[in-house]
């Protein structure tokens, strides 16, 4: 049963714009109408049915705002194969993993259908999707999304009829494969009874409003928030029920709240601050050494002194124990990178004492590194142990290439 | 044009309509080549003109003619006439034309026709050699009895030139444009009777008169069905159909002769994988639509209804089209164009039968291969692709290393591969805007200059989507505050438009932004993209390896640790790849849309090893060994020639002087067995080692003491600017031969010795002295290299290395340098360079070289045409100013950066192959004599050859001679006592630009030019 075509919204939208006069576009404002939702409302778990392109997940994917899962449904599997891969991590994602999770899924699968996955969501968006059902899925949408699935809110959007006569040159309605399109009244008694069945409250509200007297007709596209009146009390054992949708994509998006992602990034910025500092201190002392080999000696304080310069917290200089350099925790910690990472000096420190790549004092207050950098030979020639065996002589065959060629050139 | 081939099948098509061929009529004006094309825009009916139209010849004094010519009686020979289209002659050059849209709707002239006959190829990827042609086609012209005009209504793919329309036809398909070479104008001649012989006809004409077609009537009724005639046949004749409309035969011509046979045959491995075609061909269709429909958005819409009647898998330019499968010879369809309600008439015209290993098809099998790395979940950065959960985390250096593959799928001798090559991408955990704030900690003053050198030419990565961009520059009177114009017309600014598309607050509201100045070209669409593109510092992480950490020898170590793989892992990885692809349904099922499937196995062929050579230094002499390396030997035994040191002076800063001191007396232990006689140095201890005290004291002391042969500056530290300051005194101003080391260098007293003795046959290489030599059993040879050093941040000037050789026994080498301006031709200096070093040969053998190999480095594969089409005619050119001198001349395209690998292959184990080692069939271009040598033994990573294209060659060089001669050129490069990557005079004259380009930023004084005072 094909309930929802397979036109994509962009498609329609683009019609639309081409003859209306909205600006920014239509369709752009009904994403944002819903961006501007999760900004407020900061949902944790987001469905978008009938997503097509994916373009309001591919969305609301860079203004996240705190979602963490993010699922777009649609009957075509085409359409998401095709797109699904434009909601992979992008490599920034990668260098700058997000302080929050997020997990993206897609699946096959219509509205109409009841999947146990789909419960227990903060925010369902239908944006322009229930006028291309029969008015008899209509019913079992609002069963399956209102009843079933029970969403913290629901934003649902469809064209309002009564606009239409503004658009130039429409006749019907505004897409073929629309099979109604409501007035403000026919929508809003859709959505009144949605909410005396399944306990929702609901307001109205749209976006493309008509100049002058043309008002009153209200939004080019009628948009319905339901909020749900009580709270939710599903509990995980009904997700048992088997799984209708199919699963086309799923990644999950790298994130600090993976520990070993935490962990690694934080131990990262902490060796390259402890290396920078320790570099620092290195080539101070190789430059007073070198001066001390020909001038007169500097101050054996200048190390001392330079640590002092940077303050109160800086104050713990970086010295050398036999054959270590030790970086005291605190000046690391002075780092606005690793600061950022863990809010405590003390988290610090137990985050560094689990992880192998860092040597620390038993106190835990100094990490501990190398002195001598292995010195090796940068040259570009190496010396090679003698492995060739010359032979001494020359089995040199007289060659002559102009005799040779003196046989080609002839030919 | 062989015409012993047997006579061309009778296509259907051709004996239901015996129909009249034709030629250009430039077939009769055989001095004046045309290479054109002319791309016919719709045609009035009244108008015989081609929309536009170039040709090359001799503009303005003959227009060259398209015409069609109509025989009325068979006796009399006759060619293109009556509707001649004629091309504006405005511009010599190659043309670019295509016949495009030909709006008739009869169908009995026209495409179907046009292309029925047409015996040819016509994506001719054969050297384009016009001009050598052109001779030939005369006397075949001239022979023949009668000649007909065919035209075509047939998109001709462009001659070469860059922005070729096949190419531009594929930027739709979102495919870098590929080199497609077609033949402007290769008239195609058709005789009646017995001889059959063809001309390639690579030509469009739209012709749409009344009159025109009139005539075309007249003359097949007046003419009995003929046969067509073709030459050599690579024929896509079909098994199990009977004899088909013939559209198509790929490339013309015999297989290249570059096959050699010296050396010892070992098993070869590669980073190619056979693919296989399993369609029998891929059939081309012109698309016409009318009334015309502009937009190729719209075009690409109304097709896409028709899926039923195409299927699902089509290539799509706008007007051409690719299918896997057959349509009848023409389809009519009919669309609605959206915006007007005008019904649309789509006429789907078969053009061509191409197998299915096309350089046609190329291109968009590249786009399917792009969707099958995308399936396998690599992540698209640049052209490369790159596997995000297997990235290399360099915490310490605050970098990230993606590995991943470069692929492309390749037509070469051997049949269609699949090119992969293990890449590794180097990304950087810092935004541009933090680098800048660790700058401004640095250096206050100078904050913008350094920020320039830092930034520009680096490659950025966007935090808001995968796209790289190259900064071009830096804006610093802009910050994220201004505002910019949206396509639609809106004005924003940056701060508001991240944060209303993608989310994102701007932290640093005062940084500059960057600039990205693209290329200028133009869509599909006809738009045309230009201007500059403005980003944000905060918002682009840096890409590749920081400039302080490639001088920075331990961090290089960690990273190249990750970067240079073996053979073994190489050819793991590759192997994963082919098994991830071949193990995911959709890749198999994506690929097998085209009939292509990818072999699971490397290949593996037979190479050679070429012989040892022989070492020859002043008495001793001996064969290399398998490791190539005769360091032992060259200070063991006296070089061949050595210039005694009686004057020389060392500068070096007071805390240097024990390491100065000790120098010198090692100096003078480690000379004689080298045959090196030295005397004491004028010793300079500088109180300080600041620049200005080197150059001052430097200066003055050549001044007091003319004498001096050479400057020895001891430098602590690594400190360009001194070093380009010595350099540029000692290289211009004051010509003297200069020896520049690090006082790193030669601190450890136990690593003196070897030091020392390399420092001191460079030294003798700068004051004129020989080291070895091999044999080259050529005489009066001279051996060129020539190298271009792009300077990234001072994008304004190129500078040229040129070192030619002066003797026999190719030891004394003649050097020059020419600057020259972006875009400028570097053929103007190379003349100037070519002629001084014929002199100086003169002037020491009396007599010119009979013979010259220049060894080009610095030749991409899109520019062979350009190198053969105006350098080595320019170089002849030089050749005529010396009265009754034609030496033989050898033009070898040296490529280093290219995709392929080689690994040894033995007992199911891959390694690196051993010095020598040559690979000339399978992997080679199909368009030239080429061959892949690596010549130089490999410590660390994989085997890179390097690839050799002899793209002119009236020496007559075998691909023997060739080959052995490039490896021999890789044994001469003094600074290292081994054999290297290119051949030696490449590698002086790539050092020398080097040197001018970076340091001297001038060219040196012409009394060093016959010394290696670069080295």
């Amino acid at each position: 049963m094909c309930l929802m075509r397979t036109h994509s919204r962009a498609d329609l939208t683009k019609t639309l714009a081409m003859t209306t006069p909205f600006s920014p576009p239509l369709y752009m404002q009904r994403y944002q109408f819903v961006i501007d939702y999760v900004k407020t409302y900061r949902p944790k778990k987001v469905i978008d049915f009938g997503c097509a392109e994916c373009c309001l997940l591919k969305k609301l994917k860079f203004h996240r705002n705190g979602i963490q899962l993010l699922v777009g449904v649609d009957i075509n599997s085409v359409v998401l194969l095709k797109r699904m891969h434009t909601l992979a991590p992008l490599i920034s994602d990668y260098l700058q993993p997000s302080d929050g999770p997020l997990t993206i899924e897609l699946y096959q699968g219509s509205v109409t259908e009841r999947e146990p996955c789909t419960r227990g969501f903060d925010l369902v968006t239908c944006v322009e999707l229930i006028e291309h059902l029969e008015l008899v899925e209509v019913a079992s949408f609002s069963e399956v999304v209102f009843g079933y699935m029970s969403p913290g809110a629901v934003i649902v959007s469809t064209p309002n009829a009564e606009f239409n006569p503004l658009l130039p040159g429409l006749r019907g309605f505004r897409n073929y494969d629309h099979k109604f399109e409501w007035t403000r009244a026919e929508f809003q008694t859709w959505a009144h009874k949605v909410c005396r069945d399944y306990g929702y409250s609901v307001h109205f509200t749209g976006v493309g409003e008509a100049v002058g007297h043309w008002r009153e007709v209200g939004f080019c596209t009628q948009i319905a928030v339901f909020q749900r009146n009580f709270h939710d009390t599903m509990s995980n054992a009904e997700r048992l029920e088997p799984s209708v949708y199919r699963l086309m994509y799923r990644v999950v998006y790298p994130s600090l709240s993976d520990n070993n992602i935490y962990q690694r990034t934080l131990v990262n910025e902490v060796l390259y601050e402890a290396q920078h500092l320790r570099q620092e201190w290195l080539s101070r002392m190789n430059m007073d050494s070198s001066n001390n080999a020909h001038f007169c000696a500097p101050p054996l304080m200048d190390v001392f002194q330079h640590g002092l310069e940077g303050g109160t917290r800086d104050c713990q200089p970086v010295y050398q124990q036999g054959g270590t350099i030790c970086v005291p925790l605190a000046r690391v910690w002075s780092s606005p990178r690793v600061r950022a990472l863990c809010g405590s000096v003390q988290r610090l420190r137990e985050e560094l004492q689990v992880d192998s790549r860092v040597r620390m004092s038993a106190d835990g207050t100094v990490l501990i590194l190398p002195a001598a950098a292995d010195d090796e030979d940068d040259e570009e020639v190496e010396e090679e142990e003698n492995v060739k065996a010359v032979s001494g002589v020359a089995n040199n065959v007289e060659e002559d290439w102009d005799r040779e060629l003196g046989c080609y050139g002839n030919v | 044009m062989d015409p012993k081939r047997p006579p061309f099948p009778g296509p259907p098509g051709v004996t239901r309509m015996p129909w009249m061929q034709s030629v250009e009529d430039q077939g009769q004006l055989p001095d004046q080549p045309p290479l054109g094309r002319a791309r016919g825009l719709v045609l009035p009916k009244d108008e015989p003109l081609p929309g536009r139209g170039r040709a090359l010849g001799v503009p303005g004094e003959m227009p060259v003619r398209f015409g069609r010519g109509i025989t009325p009686s068979v006796s009399e020979p006759l060619v293109g006439i009556p509707r001649g289209v004629r091309l504006p002659t405005d511009e010599g050059g190659f043309g670019r034309a295509r016949g495009f849209l030909l709006a008739t709707p009869e169908p009995s002239v026209g495409i179907g026709r046009g292309a029925a006959v047409r015996p040819v190829s016509t994506l001719d990827s054969e050297k384009s050699d016009v001009q050598e042609k052109m001779p030939e086609l005369k006397t075949e012209l001239v022979s023949k009895i009668h000649f007909f005009v065919v035209f075509e209504h047939q998109r001709c793919v462009e001659a070469p030139g860059p922005g070729s329309s096949l190419v531009s036809m594929f930027r739709g398909l979102g495919i870098e444009p590929g080199k497609t070479w077609g033949r402007g104008a290769t008239p195609v001649g058709i005789s009646l009777g017995t001889e059959s012989d063809c001309i390639r006809m690579r030509f469009a004409v739209c012709v749409c008169s009344v009159l025109g077609r009139g005539f075309v009537g007249v003359g097949r009724a007046a003419l009995p069905p003929m046969s067509v005639g073709r030459g050599p046949i690579e024929a896509p004749v079909l098994p199990g159909t009977p004899p088909k409309v013939e559209v198509k035969i790929e490339t013309v011509k015999e297989p290249l002769q570059k096959i050699g046979t010296k050396g010892s045959p070992v098993s070869i491995g590669s980073n190619y994988i056979p693919i296989c075609c399993k369609n029998e061909a891929v059939f081309q269709y012109h698309v016409t639509f009318t009334p015309n429909v502009e937009s190729v958005g719209m075009r690409f819409g109304m097709m896409k209804e028709h899926r039923p009647t195409t299927g699902e898998v089509v290539a799509f330019d706008g007007s051409i089209l690719y299918l896997p499968k057959r349509l009848e010879e023409v389809v009519h369809l009919k669309a609605e164009r959206k915006t007007d309600n005008q019904e649309i008439d789509i006429k789907i015209q078969l053009t061509k039968i191409l197998p299915p290993s096309s350089d046609l098809c190329i291109p968009f099998y590249n786009v399917v291969l792009r969707r099958v790395m995308k399936l396998l979940g690599l992540k698209l950065v640049g052209r490369n692709h790159y596997d995000p959960n297997a990235v290399v985390i360099l915490g310490k250096h605050r970098l990230q290393v993606w590995p991943g593959y470069s692929t492309s799928i390749k037509h070469t001798d051997g049949g269609l591969y699949l090119v992969v090559d293990v890449s590794h991408k180097v990304l950087r955990n810092d935004s541009v805007l933090d680098v800048m704030n660790l700058i401004y900690q640095g250096s206050r003053e100078s904050f913008q200059d350094e920020c320039t050198k830092e930034f520009v030419g680096s490659i950025v990565i966007t935090r808001y989507n995968n796209r790289t961009y190259r900064i071009d520059d830096i804006e610093w009177s802009k910050s994220p505050k201004d505002t910019f114009t949206l396509a639609d017309g809106t004005v924003t600014t940056f701060v508001d438009y991240y944060r209303k598309n993608y989310g994102i607050t701007i932290k640093e509201l005062d940084q500059p932004l960057l600039i990205h100045r693209p290329k200028e070209r133009s869509k599909p669409g006809g738009k045309v993209i230009t201007g500059e593109i403005l980003l944000l510092p905060e918002l682009s992480f840096m890409t590749g390896i920081p400039e302080k950490m490639r001088k920075d020898f331990r961090a290089m170590k960690d990273l190249t640790m990750h970067i240079n793989v073996g053979a073994e892992q190489h050819t793991q990885s590759l192997k994963q790849l082919l098994h991830n692809i071949n193990s995911n349904n959709e890749a198999v099922s994506e690929l097998a849309r085209w009939g292509l499937s990818i072999s699971q196995e490397i290949l593996v062929t037979q190479g050679r090893t070429l012989p040892s050579e022989t070492i020859c230094l002043h008495s001793a002499s001996f064969v290399t060994s398998p490791s190539v390396d005769w360091s032992r030997e060259v200070v063991r035994d006296p070089s061949i020639s050595t210039v005694p040191l009686n004057c020389w002076a060392v500068f070096y800063p007071r805390r240097a002087t024990d390491q100065a001191e000790e120098l010198v007396t090692t100096f003078t232990r480690v000379a004689g067995p080298m045959g090196i006689r030295i005397e004491r140095p004028i010793r300079v201890e500088l109180r300080d080692d600041r620049t200005e005290t080197f150059i001052k004291s430097i200066h003055s002391q050549l001044t007091s003491e003319p004498r001096v042969q050479l400057v020895v500056c001891i430098m602590t530290g690594n400190r360009d600017d001194l070093y380009s300051a010595i350099k540029k005194l000692c290289c211009i101003q004051s010509p003297v031969p200069s020896q520049a080391i690090n006082v790193r260098t030669i601190s450890q007293p136990q690593k003196l010795r070897s030091i020392a003795q390399k420092i001191l046959l460079q030294i003798n290489c700068k004051l004129g002295g020989e080291l070895w030599t091999v044999n080259v059993p050529l005489k009066y040879l001279m051996v060129i290299g020539v190298d271009v050093h792009h300077d990234v941040s001072k994008k304004s000037r190129s500078v040229m290395g040129f070192v030619a050789s002066l003797n026999s026994m190719l030891t004394k080498w003649y050097s020059r340098v020419t600057f020259q301006m972006p875009h400028e031709e570097i053929i103007n200096g190379f003349r100037v360079c070519l002629l001084a070093a014929l002199q100086k040969y003169y002037e020491v053998n009396h007599a010119f070289p009979e013979k010259i190999v220049i060894y080009r480095d610095g030749v991409s594969d899109g520019q062979l045409k350009t190198v053969e089409l105006y350098e080595i005619p320019q170089v002849l050119k030089c050749f005529e100013t010396i009265p009754n001198y034609e030496p033989k001349l050898a033009f070898i395209v040296v490529q280093k950066r290219i995709s392929t690998t080689l690994y040894s292959y033995g007992s199911d184990h891959f390694g690196t192959p051993s010095p020598g080692t040559v690979l000339d069939h399978t992997v080679t271009n199909r368009d030239w004599v080429d061959f892949y040598l690596m010549a130089h033994s490999i410590r660390q990573g994989c085997g890179l050859p390097t690839h050799y294209i002899a793209v002119y060659n009236t020496a007559n060089l075998t691909p023997d001679h060739l080959q052995r001669l490039t490896f021999k050129m890789c044994h001469l490069y003094w600074n290292w006592p081994g054999t290297i990557r290119v051949p030696a005079p490449c590698k002086y004259a790539h050092k020398l630009a080097f040197l001018s380009g970076q340091y001297l930023h001038s060219e040196p004084a012409i009394q060093l030019s016959e010394k290696l005072f670069f080295l």
